[in-house]
């Protein structure tokens, strides 16, 4: 689908900048200024279509990307964030799922500097809150759901990642969710987690 | 650098052909580029080629994809540089395409530049030689 939309996408943005190429000096010396406002309609149009088009792109690509499970140490998906839990054992803690595309998602919402991630566990997720971004303030819920509600306004932001990376973790028995107090991911854990004891024993 | 002699677009839409054309005969005037719109006549097409031309293919021709025309024009032609273009592609249809016999697997750019660059580096990289040149001073085995 997206093929389909993107060849006549790309005949329009090509034609607006050819016309710009060999025109554009002419139009602008023209009294009317009605060729040029015609022009940049024709080019702001085709890159605002070309932003939402790559964001279904994104999308659709995470539904069909090849992906490889696998027993992932949550210490090394968190690897170099400043890790914060209550759960004394949760570095033995192993999760199943796809490790590049989990870090992708950190790496798209943390970006390169370390952040605080807090983490706690389930009986069957490890589940981790990274900080909010300040392009999520207008966002609660499924990234996916935000993005289809408005391309106009997520395509290109963070939603559009985040979305990208829902798809790749629901495919994988996970999820995500924008709250109030940063965004979910739900990793499934591969064995229920030990808990530590009152005393502080581990069971 | 050694220039290519020719170029070959096989693309069923004409636009993106043209375009392609147009950017081509501004980068290198001297080459000659012919443009096949059919699945059909691409074979045909490759066969008037000079030795070392350029052909670029576009992945979906009137909704089939091109991939046996690549491993039918790579076996056909071995010593032509084949490129797949498309308005939108995976990294699964890239790796495929490499796997046909295509020499790179592109997306088609949005801008001029874009095209400007890619169609700039492609007339290069099928104008580089086959084989590395031999350093000055020293005699081939």
């Amino acid at each position: 689908m997206s093929h389909d939309l993107r060849s006549p996408l790309l005949t329009l943005s090509l034609a607006g900048e050819l016309i710009e190429e060999s025109l554009g000096d002419r139009l602008r010396e023209e009294s009317s200024s009605s060729g040029l406002i015609a022009l940049d309609a024709l080019q702001h149009g085709a890159k605002d279509l070309e932003r939402m088009l790559q964001a279904l792109t994104s999308v659709s690509r995470a539904r069909r990307r090849p992906l490889e499970p696998s027993r992932a140490p949550l210490r090394l998906l968190l690897g170099g964030h400043l890790v914060i839990s209550d759960d004394v054992d949760l570095r033995s803690q192993v999760v199943s799922t796809d490790p590049i595309a989990v870090r992708e998602i950190i790496d798209g919402l943390c970006g390169d500097d370390p952040a605080e991630i807090a983490v706690r566990l389930t009986d069957d997720y490890a589940v981790l809150r990274l900080p909010l971004d300040d392009a999520l303030a207008e966002v609660r819920g499924a990234p996916l759901a935000a993005l289809a509600g408005s391309l106009q306004m997520h395509a290109g932001t963070v939603v559009e990642a985040l979305a990208a990376g829902q798809t790749v973790l629901e495919r994988m028995g996970g999820r995500i969710a924008v709250e109030d107090d940063g965004v979910h991911l739900w990793l499934p854990l591969t064995m229920p987690p030990t808990r530590a004891h009152p005393d502080g024993q581990n069971a | 650098m050694r220039i290519i002699p020719a170029v070959l677009i096989i693309d069923d839409d004409l636009d993106h052909a043209r375009i392609a054309s147009l950017v081509l005969r501004t980068l290198a005037p001297d080459v000659a580029v012919e443009i096949c719109h059919e699945a059909g006549g691409a074979m045909g097409a490759l066969e008037g080629q000079p030795r070392g031309a350029l052909i670029l293919v576009d992945r979906l021709i009137a909704g089939v994809e091109s991939f046996d025309t690549v491993v039918r024009m790579h076996a056909a032609r071995p010593d032509a540089t084949i490129v797949m273009l498309s308005a939108a592609l995976s990294s699964i249809d890239r790796a495929y395409a490499l796997a046909c016999g295509a020499r790179d697997a592109l997306e088609k750019p949005a801008s001029l530049a874009g095209w400007r660059d890619l169609l700039s580096t492609l007339v290069e990289v099928a104008g580089a030689p086959l084989t590395p040149p031999v350093p000055s001073g020293t005699r081939a085995a």
